[in-house]
């Protein structure tokens, strides 16, 4: 009797474990991904780039990995480059709002920043 | 089913189940604080150097010589940001000027400038306005007007610095800004020094920021997984 118990119970302690780690396993897209994330945020965007763009040789179609680089461009000042990141990752998302969040900050800057021509006014304040 | 079997099934269900739940509930997103560059990605630092020329005064105060203040003004402050190399040149403007176009500035500047160029014109104007006075002036020798508000002179300053940054070898000009400046002082005989003073630190600020990129911080969303992962 408590052999046939014991037994179940290791039947079912290496079922957990089986379906434990096929629910932890990580593809590498999503590691690139994260490890990126974890790059950015440690302040090491070309780092982090690298990783989004392996994310891209791997999966073109993901949007996550469009958006992350639109946001490292933007941080690199490269905001034509952002802006076509971040269009791309809407057109994969269409409906990711932080994506959509993104796009409307970096294009509200873009709209302010100066062109080749413009002109200021302020006035000072009396003395 | 045996109770036992039926618990060891219930386990391993419920293990899946938050095996699953955890990852599916991890947030997709991040919102992550950095900072990121304000206005523009033209930075001066990016050229190895510029050559700050002599402006074209349009307006100056009698006995204020305002090339002379805003190239050494400018001079100082370049060099304590700019990383490259900075020397001041001299040009002689011609008659007519056409800001649009790159042979002039190429004619102008020639091949013999070492970097960017930054030049630009300038006009700096006081004048003295009248306005109704804030203070409560009485009459102590009369019964009129009492307690009622004066005329009053300020001096009024206007500042204008249109700068161009311009690539000499083709005559390219890669920025084109004017910042126009204005300062009421109470003090209607201010000097036309002080007056400079206060107005060039504003635009030296608006337009530093603008070379070299000042950054800020802001908010932004990175994405940790895609939705269908």
């Amino acid at each position: 009797m408590n052999t046939r118990r014991g037994f179940g119970v290791r039947v079912g302690v290496t079922l957990i474990i089986i379906l434990v780690s096929f629910g932890c396993h990580q593809n590498p897209v999503k590691t690139h991904l994260q490890v990126g994330v974890w790059a950015a945020q440690n302040d090491l965007w070309e780092e982090a780039i690298f990783h989004w763009q392996k994310v891209l040789e791997i999966k073109p179609e993901s949007a996550a990995a469009h958006n992350n680089l639109g946001v490292a461009y933007e941080k690199k000042g490269l905001w034509e480059e952002a802006l076509k990141e971040y269009e791309q990752a809407l057109k994969l998302a269409p409906k990711n709002t932080h994506i959509e969040s993104n796009l409307k900050k970096l294009k509200e800057k873009m709209k302010s920043a100066p062109q080749t021509e413009s002109k200021e006014k302020t006035s000072g304040k009396d003395s | 089913m045996r109770p036992r079997f039926k618990l060891i099934f219930l386990f391993i269900v419920l293990s899946c189940s938050l095996s699953s739940l955890t990852s599916c509930l991890s947030e997709n997103a991040l919102k992550i604080k950095a900072d990121f560059p304000r206005y523009t990605n033209l930075k001066l630092d990016d050229f190895p150097a510029v050559v700050l020329t002599n402006f074209l005064v349009e307006q100056s105060p009698p006995g204020f010589d305002l090339n002379q203040e805003l190239i050494t003004y400018f001079l100082a402050e370049l060099k304590q940001k700019y990383r490259g190399q900075l020397t001041q040149k001299n040009i002689v403007w011609p008659e007519e000027k056409k800001w649009d176009d790159p042979q002039f500035w190429h004619n102008l500047l020639g091949n013999d400038s070492q970097g960017l160029v930054l030049t630009g014109t300038a006009s700096f104007k006081q004048e003295l306005r009248k306005t109704l006075g804030s203070k409560d002036y009485r009459e102590i020798d009369g019964p009129f007007r009492l307690g009622q508000p004066s005329l009053e002179e300020r001096t009024v300053s206007t500042l204008t610095v249109r700068f161009f940054l311009v690539r000499p070898e083709d005559g390219q000009v890669l920025l084109k800004k004017e910042y126009k400046e204005t300062r009421t002082a109470e003090n209607f005989r201010e000097p036309a020094g002080i007056a400079f003073f206060e107005l060039v630190q504003l635009v030296k600020t608006k337009f530093f920021n603008l070379l070299f990129a000042r950054e800020l911080p802001e908010e932004r969303y990175l994405l940790v997984r895609d939705s269908e992962q």
